[in-house]
């Protein structure tokens, strides 16, 4: 990703994050239950904005993001391709007029979300079932951190 | 060949550069863009049917590092790794060795040469240390196992209790044992191949740890062809002959790096090339792709067959000609950068003398010609720079376009170089580009009105795009006062109308339009009429709004063919709004619904789109609430295809409107915010409709007061503006809303001013409803069915039935109750405030609902209660709730009621 990629990521981030309607929107594209929906696009939105920052040096990895990451062990490729979709799907309702803008938008968020997808499958992929929860569900966040700060 | 043309900067020793170089040359890079593949492993893993998996695919493509990753990701089970070699070939459990027993291992060494009792011990001892987890074997390259190492293998995989991931190179031969294997299912497939070039974008941002150039991903991407190892070997060179290095935080890559790997395995190709061949490779380096027919100009055919045969060239025919180019990216790059300077130009200007003798045929030659012209020097002509430029511009390569049109400037073309430049900048919406460009000539006298003409409506289509309405008038003003021939004269008049018929001031369109005259010019005419016929709508001069869009298409299909049907559609929406809002639905909806379908079989997206526009307003202004949904909905699909900001918000604002009709609170409040989230339009009609529809949403959740208010609040606004359309409908939904009071003298004045049936039916409905007279109130009737207009039909008739209740009059009022019930099935169920009796929408229970529908059939309370369970009074209770909500007197008007209401 080009430097500009990256603050357009993180500027429509910021924007989107501004809505309060942003989890809800990324639950309903989402194909599980109504409750399970919301926790997955929670912890969504928590691992984009924990990922964000991480666009300029994707090695340094936060103490906030290997939490968030931990919350996820077992996720499967395909629960990934729907929380990807689910994402996308929520930028896409900010889109801007120009064709070209809104093509620039599409273009850096579908590689940021390529290398988050990467970092997660990285931590959070199973392929061999050896972790304890092993069925991909989120565990609950007791970290009680607020993180939903945004990319700074 | 030096890929970046800036200055080279001065080569720092930041932390993060050595850290990368350490990290890139020796660490593992991170396992990228194979997170399905190692899923699908884990399946076949946890599969009793499935032995095990060859991974195939190219050397270097990551077969063993996906195995490899698999024995990591499966940390806890039990794991091995083998690996054939040709050193280990021929040697008996070559490759098994380090997996057994000390003993068996030293009797191997020793010689013991019982090669069935070995067999057997190291049968045994393997299968001692399976358990009860099948263990995952890695056997990098297959191919290459020692035949007993193979054979000692095979039961474990046979009988399931070992699961073999294995690596063969493609185009090497398997073992029989393995073709054996996969033919009888024991073994599967999985091609591995190469990275795409996003997975290059993601890996590369990983291992460098940091954002990229853009170009230096593409050059690598292009260069490795996705081949892990050949990208991994290119990062490294370019790392350690700090040729790859990061400037202002990004990576860039200022020249290829020189690799051993790349060099031997192209040099190899090459270095025993003819004279001839030599040539050809070095043409194509530099052209890209040649017609085989110029190259046999230079060389004969054979030579091109040779390099076709030895990989180095691939042909390929089109329907026209047969091109010839580089079979790898790889081999141009590294041709290139053994290139002189000298003889890169010399084969620039060969291949532009070359084009120039047999002339610029295809619309590429052009841009071509100009391109190696400015490379390898010559005679370039300033009209052949110009050209090339509007061609790069009409295929939207703007850095193209840019270079070229700076070439041309340089050369002296100043206006219609910035021209190209102005053009470019506006197709990528760049205002301020736009505005340093026109700044380069814009105060020189010479420059000709047409150019400056050009200039403004540039200039100001990206101000008003922008938001800026006092900024695109002021862009007028400085125009105005420049120009001196009548045409650009006009134009500029004519650009001012379009602005301000478009944003809400109609008046001052039509009073510029007045003094406007075309001189002549059919594109002119075109615009004027089509500002003409949007400002008449807006204050309600229907007839010459509808004459205007027609005289507009009329000069439409005057002008030249490729853009005599860009833009018609326009003037049918206009003719199509002036119809509508006067008042002749039927009229105006079978002009759109024949547009549409031509529309859709020419697959014009941006015509399509608005037409379902109007169409949904049809139906919402005729009451039909569902098919204003669809029609909308449609609308919205269309505008985010078709990435129409302007329409999406007029769609979203249509969906929540056909919601509004049928008293889906919920789903209308949705749409509303989807709305707000596609951002101002600056059409602006926009506002004042979508204030109106926030009004709507209100009444819907039964706050009349607050929706009356934002009523009136949005009809002062339209009335300042002098949009007297909007603020007759706007006064009118007061009416709607039980507040007639406060609408019917302006009104009454709107009568005189705004055209058509529906100005008269809204007007007298608010005579009718300030002076309760029964009377009127039938006359709207039958004039609101007269337009089908059914929802403003059934409230009239809903508000006279009220009327004559309070009189007695229980005939008529029963009569006039069942009409409205007509109007309303005939629109497939409406729930507006009127037709509820001037309340929200209450929705009924699943109870309430039975009950009610069990009476309406006729059922009398007791048979309700015996049907449903429930005691009589119980029933009596329910019923007097539903009476209350939808606002009915009694049994004999439920039916009605609730067909009014669609309740179904």
């Amino acid at each position: 990703m080009t430097p500009e990629q990256i603050d357009i990521v993180q500027r429509t981030w910021r924007a989107a994050l501004s809505e309060s309607r942003l989890t809800a929107t990324i639950a309903a594209t989402l194909p599980d239950s109504p409750n399970e929906r919301t926790t997955r696009a929670m912890w969504i939105v928590d691992t984009v904005s924990a990922l964000l920052p991480l666009l300029n040096q994707p090695g340094q990895f936060s103490e906030v993001a290997e939490r968030v990451l931990a919350r996820r062990i077992g996720v499967t490729i395909e629960q990934l391709t729907s929380d990807r979709e689910a994402l996308l799907a929520a930028i896409r309702t900010r889109r801007p007029t120009d064709a070209d803008e809104r093509d620039r938008i599409e273009r850096a968020w579908a590689l940021a979300i390529q290398l988050f997808g990467e970092i997660v499958t990285a931590a959070c992929l199973d392929p061999f079932n050896r972790a304890t929860t092993g069925d991909g569900d989120i565990a609950p966040d007791h970290s009680h951190q607020h993180l939903r700060t945004g990319p700074t | 060949m030096t890929l970046y043309q800036g200055e080279r900067p001065q080569i720092s020793s930041g932390w993060r550069e050595a850290a990368a170089i350490l990290r890139a040359m020796t660490l593992a890079w991170p396992f990228t863009a194979r997170g399905a593949k190692l899923e699908q492993l884990g399946r076949w893993y946890s599969d009793q049917a499935v032995g095990g998996v060859v991974l195939t695919g190219p050397a270097g493509v990551g077969k063993t590092r996906l195995g490899e990753e698999a024995l990591r990701s499966a940390a806890g089970l039990p794991t091995a790794r083998v690996a054939g070699h040709p050193a280990t070939r021929d040697i008996p459990l070559g490759a098994l060795v380090h997996l057994l027993p000390a003993d068996i291992a030293r009797d191997l060494a020793g010689g013991d040469d019982d090669r069935a009792r070995l067999f057997h011990r190291v049968r045994l001892a393997l299968r001692d240390q399976v358990g009860e987890q099948r263990p995952i074997v890695l056997v990098d390259d297959i191919d290459q196992l020692d035949d007993t190492s193979l054979s000692i293998l095979l039961p474990f995989m046979l009988d399931r209790s070992i699961f073999v991931i294995a690596t063969i190179r493609s185009g090497q031969v398997a073992p029989d044992v393995v073709v054996s294997l996969l033919k009888d299912g024991h073994l599967v497939t999985e091609e591995v191949t190469a990275l795409s070039p996003d997975d290059v974008v993601t890996l590369l941002h990983r291992v460098l740890d940091g954002p990229i150039e853009t170009e230096c991903v593409d050059r690598l991407s292009a260069l490795s062809a996705g081949n892990l190892q050949v990208l991994r070997e290119l990062v490294t060179r370019a790392l350690s002959q700090q040729v790859l290095r990061q400037v202002d935080g990004s990576w860039r890559l200022f020249e290829l790096p020189a690799t051993g790997v790349l060099e031997d395995l192209v040099g190899s190709q090459l270095a025993d090339l003819s004279e001839p061949d030599r040539n050809v490779v070095e043409l194509l380096a530099i052209a890209g792709s040649l017609g085989l027919a110029d190259l046999e100009t230079i060389v004969e055919a054979t030579h091109v067959e040779d390099l076709e045969r030895r990989g180095i060239v691939t042909v390929e025919a089109d329907e026209r000609r047969v091109r010839v180019r580089l079979a790898h990216p790889v081999y141009g790059e590294i041709t290139r950068n053994q290139l002189s300077v000298l003889r890169h130009r010399a084969i620039f200007r060969w291949l532009a003398d070359r084009l120039a003798d047999v002339g610029t045929r295809r619309r590429d030659d052009v841009t071509r010609f100009a391109q190696w012209r400015l490379e390898g020097g010559g005679a370039l002509e300033i009209e052949v720079l110009l050209q090339a430029a509007r061609l790069a511009l009409a295929g939207r390569d703007v850095r193209l376009a840019r270079r070229f049109a700076n070439a041309a400037i340089d050369r002296g073309a100043m206006h219609a170089g910035v021209r190209v430049l102005v053009d470019a900048a506006a197709l990528t919406a760049d205002l301020p580009a736009i505005e340093a460009s026109v700044a380069r000539v814009w105060n020189d006298p010479s420059l000709s009105d047409a150019d400056r003409l050009h200039f403004t409506r540039r200039l100001t289509a990206a101000t008003f795009a922008s938001g800026d309405l006092a900024g695109s008038l002021t862009v007028l003003d400085g125009a105005a006062s420049l120009v001196t021939e009548p045409h650009a004269q006009a134009g500029i008049a004519t650009l001012r109308a379009v602005i301000l018929a478009h944003n809400g001031r109609p008046h001052e369109a039509l009073e510029v339009l007045d003094d406007v005259d075309d001189a002549g010019d059919t594109a002119l005419r075109v615009e004027i009429e089509t500002a003409r016929s949007v400002a008449c709508v807006s204050v309600g001069r229907f007839g010459e709004a509808v004459s205007a869009a027609r005289a507009g298409a009329e000069a439409q299909a005057r002008l030249p063919a490729w853009i005599a049907r860009r833009g018609m559609a326009a003037h049918l929406v206009n003719e199509a709004h002036g119809t509508a809002y006067a008042g002749y639905y039927a009229s105006a909806r079978a002009l759109v619904t024949d547009a549409l379908d031509r529309a859709r079989g020419a697959r014009a997206l941006a015509a399509e789109m608005w037409f379902e526009i109007v169409l949904g307003e049809i139906d919402r202004d005729t009451g039909r609430g569902r098919p204003a949904i669809d029609h909308f909905t449609k609308a919205v699909e269309l505008a985010s295809a078709a990435g129409q900001q302007g329409a999406l918000v007029w769609a979203w604002v249509g969906v929540a409107q056909g919601n509004l009709l049928v008293g889906d609170c919920a789903a209308a409040a949705e749409a509303i915010d989807h709305a707000d989230r596609a951002g101002d339009s600056p059409l602006a009609t926009s506002w004042s409709t979508r204030e109106r529809t926030r009004a709507w949403l209100h009444a819907c959740r039964g706050d009349l007061a607050l929706a009356r208010q934002t009523i009136t609040k949005a009809a002062e606004v339209v009335r300042g503006e002098g949009i007297s359309v909007f603020e007759a409908t706007l006064l009118h939904d007061l009416v709607r809303l039980g507040d007639p009071a406060s609408a019917v003298a302006r009104l009454v004045e709107l009568e005189q001013v705004v055209e058509g049936p529906l100005m008269k039916a809204m007007a007298d409905r608010a005579r009718a409803a300030a002076t309760n007279d029964t009377q009127l109130y039938a006359s709207v009737v039958d004039q609101c069915e007269a337009m089908d207009s059914l929802v403003l039909a059934a409230e009239a008739a809903v508000e006279a039935a009220h009327l004559h209740r309070r009189r007695g009059e229980q005939r008529a009022a029963a009569l006039l109750t069942q009409r409205a019930g007509q109007f309303v099935e005939m629109a497939g169920g409406a729930r507006t405030p009127a037709l509820l009796g001037g309340r929200g929408i209450e929705p009924l229970t699943a109870r309430e609902r039975e009950v009610a529908v069990l009476a309406a059939s006729g059922a009398a309370s007791k048979e309700i209660g015996e049907r449903l369970a429930m005691a009589t009074r119980t029933v009596d209770t329910h019923l007097g709730r539903v009476y209350r909500k939808l606002g009915v007197m009694g049994r004999d008007e439920l039916a009605t009621a609730l067909a009014s209401h669609a309740l179904n």
